[in-house]
């Protein structure tokens, strides 16, 4: 058991170790590829296994188990596989076309699998101070990958984000202490190291002052992680400026450790505190966030901007389902973290293959992508109505679960204003995407460079294999988006309700 | 967890040490000039270093005797040190005026937030038993405080110097709790902030040559 | 007549006898450390005694506060005197006159007067250094009424003897940061009220820094005396404040034993030697500070009183 955890963390170290080692684009990307398929198979093991057996829990309580774990890092370690396999393409036709150095695309594949892994590891583990390290460092980590192509606004969103991160987390981590403070009145054996499952089993023992204050402060602090407003300032730059696929981990797969975090802390404050405070905290910076993301959904700019915007608004969701509670509300937020993480891999990783082609971020340099390229345009459109929350995909799902769970836990009138927020969002966002989408196509030219007019439409992926790798993630995401808005299937349903049970 | 009483010579030292962190933290709001700024975070790693040796002495912890040495030896010299080699000699920077409020202005906020820090952290909002209780809202009040001159300097190792602040005022409240952060979260939270500001310092290394200057005003690129 | 009122007399008359002899070691002092030889340290007392020989000139658009203030301020330190610790650590028969806030009313009084004083007879200097003095004063009191409150914190009330108690009876107190905190920021209005460097030149007439020497500039001859007189008397009292309540709070005799009073002189003047050690190494250390920075300068000492008076919320002094 403990040997899965393992390697399920350490998987993707795998395209790291090649990288390190001097291979080339395609081949570290490959590999890594490999590792993440690791990583997947090992969590789709440890979840069919933990399902009807207690929490595991090992080496002096920094590796601990439970449904919640292992639904989370499913859901990493899909998103990593699908981000790693879209590597290859974007990689490999990057280096082909010379915009990154070989230095370059080295220190993107160790980072990228050091990210992933540490990623996995801090939903594996089961004490609070480690969980904090180990964020912090994925942080670290990912701030490499943002500020890679060191162009000047590279390097600003790599500042803020490494900055406004940092200073977050460590917010996060005075949380925590007062966490600890509020527990200071148990008395502890010396090796117990006041773990999550310690913790949580002796919460009506917590002193509640001190525990609502550690509450708002990991509210905040993992908040700015999460990208709940107002600490999101942060995110578009960051998720912009990175490369695609590096986008696609940030916005699916970190996005979602943050909020695991805040999981933990809402569990043991609803155990001792009830649901009032939880959940006006998590109302308050829930609706906020997806009010501000709406605001700037309707600027027309850079696309991977309004695709950050988007996870922001999603993380609002997020955080007001999980305000909502009770079984509804708590099966949302999970079903809604698992294909909102699929959505936006699945988009960022077309943007990435339009960026490629078209050599621009702009939305409006970006017409006629479903004539010139039908997999990346087709991608798009669909997944903009899947991550808008249209049927027949997931996410139409979830936010009906998360709006039902409102109108159980407190009436219509904030429901209502999810909906109307939501329809907003549809009309911003689908504007800009439809109009990437449809119109006419650039003309291929390949004599002139120059970006006069409309940028030229180039063929990046040279192999055959690269081209595939780029549509595989995109078409995969799609098809499980379709799945799980079409049947859940029972494993997962009993996987979730177990997850909620938890908190 | 045991405690430490306020009269007993350790805890007040603690106390003392807590205080002058306090005072060293609004000097580091209140200087105009680059060098004092980084001396000022240097010596206030000093006393932490210092304030974490008198800890290690009371508990009888040898973890934390590592720790105030690896204290004092990064963070009171390490880090002081190479930022003044890195403003000084490459970026000939000698005096930081650039603040996004005026000094009074940003002093007063900061005894503001210090107000407000003793407010939330009552020590009756602290149970009986924590290790001198009075060290706690210090070093909440260092963490706002640390924050503040994050947000009010606007050049980029500025800031950097300001989350180091923040660090220490999180390192002084985690001493309280020796007994139950074990030495691998310690040392990973050390760690964490060796590789932070490595990456950090290389990123304003990058803006220097980009933006030939390292001020945060001129990261203005991206908006919206 | 009683032993306390002959002591009280003793006080006031050991305050008024050695001000000048503490204004001569000072200035003698800061010249050895700039290696001049400096005046005899008796020349104080020489300067008064030619000053009350002298005849005094008053101009004729002065009106009568120019001619009593002298009188005023120089009452306002006697009264001073008597209130404050200074050779004995119980209360003498006219202690009740006022305590700490109410000796700094009466040390506000003295300083109002000579303001006027200087307005009075349309100087520019005089109505330079009245603005100014107003100005610093206006930032000083704030400081200086925060430092009360970490004595009243320390000790429970804001009278000084009990204060002088407080802290000699349990050496925690001493090393209270509350506590540490008040004596900085109240050496740091000591330095501010007398006029030192980092604030003004003591003595000088340059007229770039003539804050206490522009308002008595048009005094002469008896008055000048006075003034002269009562400015070395506050920096006598401030000192011996400092001293007695904040520092070293041993060594004081008792209002019922004249020779633990006569001892106590000697000890007194030996612990405003070490006051005016500290005076003088900031003196020749420090450049006086640009005027506008003297707000910088007070606003640091008032942000100590505020840290020291919410610290004590916190240690539970």
């Amino acid at each position: 058991m403990i040997a899965l955890m393992i390697a399920a963390a350490v998987g993707p170290l795998t395209g790291s170790v090649a990288a390190g080692c001097g291979a080339r684009a395609r081949q570290a990307g490959w590999s890594g590829a490999a590792g993440a398929m690791i990583s997947v198979a090992c969590s789709i093991w440890l979840l069919a296994a933990e399902l009807h057996r207690p929490p595991v829990s090992g080496w002096g309580g920094y590796l601990y188990l439970d449904s919640l774990s292992c639904f989370f890092l499913f859901t990493v370690a899909a998103v990593t596989l699908l981000a790693a396999v879209g590597s290859v393409a974007y990689l490999a036709a990057e280096e082909d076309i010379g915009r990154l150095s070989a230095f370059q695309v080295r220190l993107y594949f160790i980072f990228f699998g050091l990210f992933a892994a540490l990623m996995l590891a801090a939903l594996e583990t089961g004490n609070l101070g480690l969980l904090f390290v180990l964020i912090e460092a994925s942080t670290l980590a990912s701030a490499a990958l943002v500020g890679l192509e060191a162009r000047s606004s590279s390097l600003e969103a790599a500042w803020k984000y490494v900055i406004i991160s940092s200073f977050g987390v460590t917010i996060a981590l005075a949380g925590t202490l007062f966490l600890f403070y509020s527990a200071s009145g148990l008395h502890l054996a010396p090796d117990l190291r006041l773990t999550w499952p310690y913790l949580f089993g002796h919460a009506p023992a917590l002193a509640p002052e001190s525990l609502r204050l550690a509450f708002l402060l990991a509210v905040v602090g993992y908040g700015t992680k999460v990208g709940l407003a107002p600490m999101h300032t942060w995110l578009p730059d960051a998720h912009a400026e990175a490369p695609s696929p590096a986008s696609a981990m940030l916005s699916a797969a970190l996005l979602n450790t943050g909020m695991y975090a805040i999981m933990r802390f809402l569990a043991i404050t609803r155990a001792r505190l009830g649901d009032g405070f939880p959940r006006a905290v998590l109302l308050t910076f829930g609706f906020l966030s997806i009010v501000i993301a709406v605001l700037f959904m309707i600027r027309r700019g850079n696309f991977k901007r309004l695709f950050a915007y988007s996870s922001v608004e999603h993380m609002g969701i997020i955080a007001v389902a999980l305000g909502f509670g009770g079984v509804l509300g708590l099966y949302g937020a999970l079903l809604q973290t698992l294909n909102h993480a699929i959505a936006k891999a699945v988009l960022f990783l077309t943007s990435g293959d339009v960026a490629v082609r078209y050599q621009t971020r702009e939305a409006a340099g970006v017409t006629g992508l479903l004539t010139a390229v039908p997999v990346a345009g087709g991608a798009l459109l669909l997944g903009s109505f899947a991550v808008l929350g249209s049927p027949p995909f997931g996410l139409f799902l979830s936010e009906l679960t998360i709006v039902r769970a409102g109108f159980a836990a407190s009436g219509a009138t904030l429901p209502l204003l999810l909906l109307a927020l939501l329809a907003i969002a549809f009309i911003a966002f689908a504007r800009t995407t439809t109009g990437m989408v449809t119109g006419s196509a650039p003309v291929a030219t390949t004599a002139t460079a120059t970006v006069a007019g409309g940028p030229p439409l180039s063929a990046p992926y040279r192999g055959r294999w690269t081209g595939v790798a780029a549509a595989t993630p995109l078409v995969v995401g799609l098809v499980a988006l379709l799945i799980l808005g079409l049947w859940i299937p029972a494993v997962l349903d009993a996987v979730i309700r177990h997850s909620a049970a938890v908190l | 967890m045991q405690s430490l009483s306020a009269t007993s010579a350790a805890g007040v030292l603690l106390d003392l040490s807590g205080v002058l962190i306090l005072l060293l933290a609004f000097a580091c709001l209140g200087s105009k000039l680059f060098n004092r700024y980084v001396a000022y975070y240097g010596a206030q790693s000093v006393v932490l270093a210092f304030a974490a040796g008198v800890a290690a002495q009371a508990f009888h912890s040898a973890e934390l005797w590592i720790l105030a040495v690896a204290t004092l030896a990064i963070k009171g010299i390490g880090i002081p040190l190479s930022a003044r080699r890195l403003l000084v000699q490459r970026l000939d920077l000698k005096r930081d005026a650039a603040l996004s409020t005026g000094l009074s202005t940003s002093l007063i906020a900061g005894g503001a937030l210090t107000a407000f820090a003793y407010l939330v952290t009552r020590p009756q909002l602290l149970p009986h038993g924590v290790v001198a209780a009075a060290v706690v809202p210090l070093s909440t009040a260092v963490i706002l405080l640390g924050g503040l001159a994050m947000v009010v300097r606007r050049h980029t190792v500025a800031q950097l110097i300001g989350w180091l602040i923040v660090e220490n005022g999180v390192f002084l409240g985690a001493i309280t709790l020796v007994a139950t952060f074990p030495f691998i979260v310690e040392a990973g939270i050390f760690l964490d902030i060796v590789a932070g500001v490595l990456i950090m310092l290389v990123f304003v290394s990058g803006l220097t040559r980009q933006l030939a200057s390292a001020s945060a005003s001129e990261l203005k690129e991206l908006q919206g | 007549m009683s032993l306390p009122v002959l002591i009280q007399i003793l006080q006031s008359l050991t305050v008024a006898g050695f001000a000048p002899l503490y204004a001569g070691v000072l200035s003698r002092a800061e010249a050895v450390v700039a290696s001049r030889r400096g005046p005899s340290v008796l020349q104080p007392y020489r300067d008064l005694a030619k000053l009350l020989r002298k005849g005094s000139v008053i101009s004729d658009q002065a009106s009568w506060i120019f001619r009593i203030t002298p009188f005023v301020t120089f009452a306002c330190y006697l009264t001073v005197s008597v209130i404050v610790p200074v050779i004995t650590n119980t209360p003498l028969p006219l202690a009740f006159l006022a305590d700490l806030i109410g000796g700094a009313f009466v040390l506000g009084l003295a300083g109002f007067m000579t303001s006027l004083a200087g307005l009075d007879t349309a100087s520019p200097a005089g109505g330079l250094g009245a603005s100014r003095a107003s100005w610093i004063g206006s930032m000083a009191e704030p400081a200086l009424i925060l430092v009360f409150f970490t004595v009243g914190a320390v000790s429970a009330s804001d009278n000084p003897y009990l204060m002088n108690h407080a802290i000699a009876s349990s050496p925690y107190a001493l090393v209270l940061p509350t506590h540490l905190l008040g004596l900085l920021a109240f050496f740091m209005i000591v330095l501010v009220e007398n006029g030192r460097i980092p604030i003004d030149t003591p003595g000088g007439s340059t007229e770039i820094s003539m804050i206490e020497e522009g308002r008595v500039l048009e005094y002469s001859g008896r008055e000048y005396a006075l003034m002269k007189w009562g400015s070395w008397m506050k920096l006598f009292l401030l000192s011996s404040i400092f001293m007695n309540v904040f520092v070293i709070p041993w060594g004081l005799g008792t209002s019922a034993d004249l020779p633990s009073a006569l001892l106590a002189i000697p000890v007194l003047l030996g612990k405003l030697a070490v006051c005016g050690l500290a005076i003088i190494v900031i003196d020749t250390s420090f450049a006086k500070l640009r005027f506008f920075r003297i707000a910088e300068f007070l606003g640091a000492g008032f942000l100590l009183a505020l840290v020291g008076v919410a610290t004590s919320y916190v240690i539970g002094a």
